[in-house]
């Protein structure tokens, strides 16, 4: 695998138009804005989930998941 | 020296096929209760209660979780109209920490269709046609998971997991084929919606001769619903778009319908990373344990 090089990068920028390149630019600046909100999304979501699985525990819904999921499912063996 | 040879092939061949210990030895706790192939049952103690987050048949004789697809339609058609918070909270658990790393990564019937790709026949390239056919699965999520198991418990009074009893080949072939052949009771109760499911996985396992893992890309609704968080996942392959020349090469080298990388249809496979001559690619993971030194020596 080659190393990434710097020479290339260079070629390759060169070779794409004005415009190409100020979109490109444009979009780079995007994404690093969007990559740096993404784990924050991530673990906000998460703590919203842990939140839902515990509500749900606490409403009985895991002994309901336990009840169906420890008999055998006649529609999944495509018997029911 | 011949030893220290041997050990630097062997974790150079651990390094190569991480993905695929990965998927193996994910298929294996889901299915560790090996008694149960023997026997032709089930278990039924209290790990039922959590879901796996890949595709699993919780009636396979050797699951020891239950499937989060399986589940969430039971919940959607129960008679006392609950909200799943449980399931819900469960799956977006997974997808906020995951996404689709759980489809490349976690899923044992992915690992079935991809190893079934790996036998050298003629194969259908992605296209127009492939990118088209991969809403399918959207659908499948909103009528068959969804739309039918709800307005039935709603407007009928009645529960049906739909997609389990019609489509899901994870169940024929993971519950359903183990567990006729050896409880010769349920045997007796083969009928014709046995054959329609058996029909399917058949279709689905040729197609998987020519075309690479068509249920992941066209009908699963798990991959469709962790789709949603595939670009705000904690675990995913991000591109460093400092060192990025907008080659396309990651996208021309991905088996699966992406424009981009960890876009909804990516599996976080790492076949862009690999692809890619700049080194612009890298999953989060490495990349937190790749900065945990220096972070470490920061706080020092």
């Amino acid at each position: 695998m080659k190393r990434p090089d710097d020479s290339s990068r260079q070629s390759a920028n060169q070779s794409a138009s004005r415009p190409a390149r100020q979109a490109a630019r444009q979009s780079t600046r995007q994404a690093a804005r969007q990559n740096s909100r993404r784990p924050v999304v991530a673990l906000a979501l998460l703590a919203f989930a842990l939140l839902l699985i515990a509500w749900g525990v606490v409403q009985g819904d895991a002994l309901d998941t336990l009840h169906k999921a420890a008999l055998i499912c006649f529609e999944c063996i495509g018997i029911g | 020296m011949q030893k220290n040879r041997l050990f630097s092939g062997a974790s150079l061949w651990l390094l190569e096929h991480k993905r695929r210990l990965v998927q193996l030895l994910a298929a294996l706790l889901y299915n560790l209760n090996l008694p149960g192939f023997a026997s032709a049952s089930i278990y039924q103690g209290p790990l039922k209660a959590i879901c796996v987050p890949g595709l699993n048949c919780y009636s396979c004789p050797g699951a020891l979780g239950a499937c989060p697809i399986g589940s969430l339609q039971a919940a959607l058609g129960a008679a006392d109209r609950k909200l799943p918070f449980y399931i819900v909270g469960t799956l977006l658990a997974f997808g906020a920490l995951l996404g689709r790393t759980v489809c490349g990564w976690l899923c044992p019937f992915g690992l079935i269709q991809e190893l079934l790709d790996k036998i050298p026949l003629p194969k259908l390239r992605k296209g127009t046609w492939s990118r088209t056919a991969s809403w399918g699965k959207y659908a499948v999520l909103a009528v068959t998971v969804i739309g039918i198991p709800l307005g039935l418990a709603l407007f009928g009074s009645q529960s049906l997991p739909f997609f389990c009893a019609y489509l899901c080949p994870a169940g024929t072939l993971e519950a359903g084929l183990p567990l006729l052949a050896g409880n010769e009771g349920l045997r007796t109760l083969i009928g014709g919606q046995f054959f329609l499911k058996f029909a399917v996985l058949l279709a689905l396992l040729a197609i998987c001769l020519f075309v690479y893992r068509p249920f992941c890309r066209f009908l699963c609704p798990l991959g469709a619903l962790y789709s949603f968080f595939n670009r705000t996942a904690l675990l995913r392959y991000r591109v460093d778009h400092s060192r990025c020349t907008h080659c396309g090469s990651c996208v021309q080298e991905c088996k699966m319908d992406v424009t981009a990388v960890s876009d909804r249809e990516c599996i976080q496979c790492g076949a862009c990373a690999r692809g890619c001559e700049q080194r612009a690619i890298s999953f989060t993971l490495t990349d937190m344990l790749k900065n945990l030194p220096e972070r470490s020596r920061e706080t020092r």
